[in-house]
């Protein structure tokens, strides 16, 4: 089912609503539908003050404007333009061989819906991605139009991410990125033979070579920012294969201020934690990606023997894998301290850190008033915002238990693993089979996101069964 | 015996209370306002009379000393309304010029903790508005918002609305305060209001409510309810004022007491 133009536009792009306000209410819950299991909605990584004569700006932080029934943040309207999908991608819900109603906005209607519903304070920006609307040409240039009269015509200055359709002209991909904030190119399956069995019509390098093309561009306008260094080094690196960046007007025009992110799903394939938390920090590292979104895979498709068809999904695992995704980033743990082949996937019952942590007793218990930042970040409990409140407070007096408890130091976890004023207050003996039994029983994540699955050990044979073996 | 200070509730009036504490010989062991002080038999009260010259003293020996940051925690400690905030203040002041700019470091310390806790529950709650006020646009293209805040934040809304509606003109009303912020497109002012009647909506303000409902409703994964998790993150005390949460367009009526054709 397509919908042909509903509204009339005039020259001083405002609009006049004529004929039918239910086509245009339908067309945002078809889309909206095809768009809601994307999990990034993030508006953070962009610091853009307001212009004279546009509309908005963007919050380094990001706001949330709402939060649906499923307690997500609402940050950005998050929609697809189109899901009328040429692709037949079998976890997906707009896969062409699903009977399914379709829909397409025309550029100058997202946008003007886009403008009013910022003015009202509703959203923080625009989340524009769409189906492979008959070619992945054709689809990204009608997003490039969107995102191109939103800058140019109705002077909005407020937050896009775009999601750009893996295997569109570099040249579509370059034009947006400058008007985007953030850009996404999500790889959905971990690995290549995935792909090629789940959906078959999109190539892993298809998925890679425009994330490169990215990086290289920001890394270009990035050279006086922060990570000089490695942005220049990386920058030698792609000129010296052979890649030769395009010369620009103006080095310093930005280019994708946000940064990109990428979404992988989980649960569709059999593949390990341990595949996905590398294949995560070698993203980080080497794309320089700002996020990396892991999506509990749902099963939106019945009848198919490629996938699971189980209702129970595996949110808990998502949970623990994002977890993961904050000690490589903000915590300093490299991947393979917190899994190996032989340990592939994350304990259940028990976060990464509080895991790691009790496999590395003899590290413990640390004085608080003595550790360094790095070792304080690997007390289960403590994180960046208390570790540096922390730093900051005991320069006046050592620490005391009371005091760590008035600064708003979650003790839950850490009272195992530390010493205040040489004191342990953590009521049981610095024992691995104790520590890790408490802990598995007081840890808030596993009961909550377990209620409907019918077993752990469904999800992680390995783990399930090393927690029993103590 | 407890000496008490009594305020008139401006942050002008608490500034020369802090002033009265630190240069008379009665040392107050509470500030309180006029309107909230409860009398006893064991307090001395002294009434202190508020003094443009001792505020901008002791403002400026705060901004000098101690820095823009450590003022603008005061700031938002007194936006708060918190009962306790006028002994809160000058306790963490007192401390505060004796510790230095790094006393907000301090965490741990009884007096600067409480005030940093203020602090928080402001910020906390003007970021939260930020994003859940919703305008709404009337027949002269003027957008109007109206919420109940918690503490006393439209003054940080009002600066972050200017910015970022750049050249519109708007209205954000606290019900509960009956105070707005105005902007004209240009500057920004306060002022006491009172509920504005005869309002008439824009034409299109019921079509963009309308689709925003629809868009909220379609955007929540159905197999993924979860109210508590909802409402964990937007607290209840803040739907009545949300298009997408609160009853339909229609129902808007009485509340703004319209008269929309």
């Amino acid at each position: 089912m397509q919908f042909h133009g509903i509204i009339k536009t005039n020259i001083c792009s405002r609009v006049v609503w004529g004929g039918n306000i239910m086509n245009l209410k339908k067309k945002i819950e078809i889309l909206a539908e095809s768009a809601k299991y994307d999990v990034s909605c993030s508006s953070s990584g962009s610091d853009r003050a307001a212009k004279k004569g546009m509309l908005g700006n963007t919050s380094l932080p990001g706001i949330c404007h709402s939060w649906s029934e499923d307690g997500r943040c609402i940050s950005l309207l998050k929609i697809l333009l189109s899901n009328d999908c040429v692709y037949d991608c079998a976890y997906c819900v707009n896969r062409k061989s699903n009977d399914f109603p379709r829909a397409s906005f025309t550029p100058d209607e997202l946008a003007d819906i886009t403008m009013n519903f910022y003015r009202r304070n509703y959203i923080e920006g625009l989340f524009l991605s769409s189906a492979v609307l008959i070619s992945p040409d054709y689809t990204m240039e009608l997003m490039v139009k969107l995102v191109r009269r939103l800058r140019l015509v109705d002077r909005y200055n407020g937050y896009i991410h775009m999601k750009a359709i893996p295997g569109a002209d570099q040249r579509l991909i370059e034009e947006a990125g400058r008007y985007v904030d953030r850009m996404s190119i999500n790889m959905e399956l971990p690995t290549k033979e995935g792909l090629k069995l789940l959906a078959p019509q999109k190539k892993q390098e298809h998925i890679i070579a425009p994330m490169q093309f990215i990086r290289d561009r920001i890394v270009e306008n990035k050279i006086d920012g922060p990570h000089t260094k490695k942005l220049a080094r990386l920058r030698q690196k792609s000129i010296g294969h052979g890649q030769s960046p395009v010369r620009y007007r103006d080095q310093r025009e930005p280019f994708i201020p946000a940064g990109q992110t990428t979404q992988l799903m989980i649960g569709a394939t059999n593949d390990t934690d341990y595949t996905i938390i590398r294949l995560s920090e070698a993203m980080y590292d080497r794309l320089l990606l700002k996020r990396v979104y892991y999506s509990a895979y749902i099963p939106v498709v019945q009848n198919n023997s490629l996938l699971p068809t189980t209702v129970d999904t595996p949110l808990l695992r998502e949970h623990r894998l994002y977890q993961a995704d904050w000690l490589l980033r903000f915590y300093g743990f490299n991947a393979t301290e917190l899994l190996t082949k032989e340990h592939p996937n994350f304990d259940p019952l028990l976060d990464p850190k509080c895991n790691w942590a009790i496999r590395n007793l003899h590290l413990f218990p640390v004085e608080v008033n003595k550790a360094d930042l790095n070792l304080l970040l690997r007390v289960p409990g403590i994180g960046p915002t208390s570790a540096r409140r922390i730093i900051a407070s005991r320069k006046f007096a050592w620490l005391s238990f009371e005091d760590l408890k008035k600064m708003g130091v979650v003790l839950k976890r850490a009272k195992y693993f530390i010493l205040c004023k040489g004191r342990y207050h953590g009521q049981v003996d610095l024992e691995e089979t104790k520590i890790r039994n408490i802990l598995a029983n007081s840890d808030p994540d596993s009961k909550r996101l377990c209620l409907n699955q019918l077993s752990l050990s469904e999800f992680y044979p390995d783990a399930f069964q090393a927690v029993r073996k103590i | 015996m407890s000496v008490v200070y009594l305020y008139d509730g401006s942050f002008e009036g608490l500034m020369t209370a802090v002033y009265e504490g630190y240069y008379t010989d009665h040392k107050p062991d509470a500030i309180i306002t006029e309107d909230a002080y409860k009398p006893t038999f064991f307090d001395q009260t002294i009434v202190i009379y508020t003094d443009h010259i001792k505020t901008t003293k002791v403002v400026n020996s705060i901004k000098e000393k101690l820095g823009e940051e450590v003022l603008q925690t005061i700031l938002y400690a007194f936006l708060s309304e918190d009962e306790e905030l006028g002994t809160l203040v000058y306790r963490f002041i007192r401390v505060a010029f004796k510790i230095g700019p790094s006393c907000l470091e301090y965490r741990a310390h009884e007096d600067i903790g409480p005030v940093l806790d203020l602090y928080r529950k402001v910020t906390r709650e003007s970021h939260h508005l930020l994003g859940l006020i919703r305008f709404m646009e009337l027949e002269s293209n003027v957008l109007y918002s109206q919420f109940e805040g918690t503490h006393n934040v439209l003054s940080i809304l009002g600066s972050h609305f200017f910015n970022r509606l750049s050249g519109e003109r708007w209205i954000l009303h606290d019900l509960k305060r009956s105070t707005a912020v105005l902007c004209d497109g240009e500057s920004w002012n306060i002022q006491e209001v009172q509920l504005p009647e005869n309002v008439k909506f824009h034409e299109r303000e019921e079509l963009f409510q309308e689709l925003w409902q629809t868009y909220y409703k379609h955007i929540a994964i159905q197999e993924r309810v979860n109210p508590k998790l909802q409402m964990q993150n937007m607290p209840k005390k803040y739907w009545k004022y949300l298009i997408e949460m609160s009853s339909p367009f229609e129902k808007q009526k009485p509340r703004l007491s319209s008269n929309r054709a």
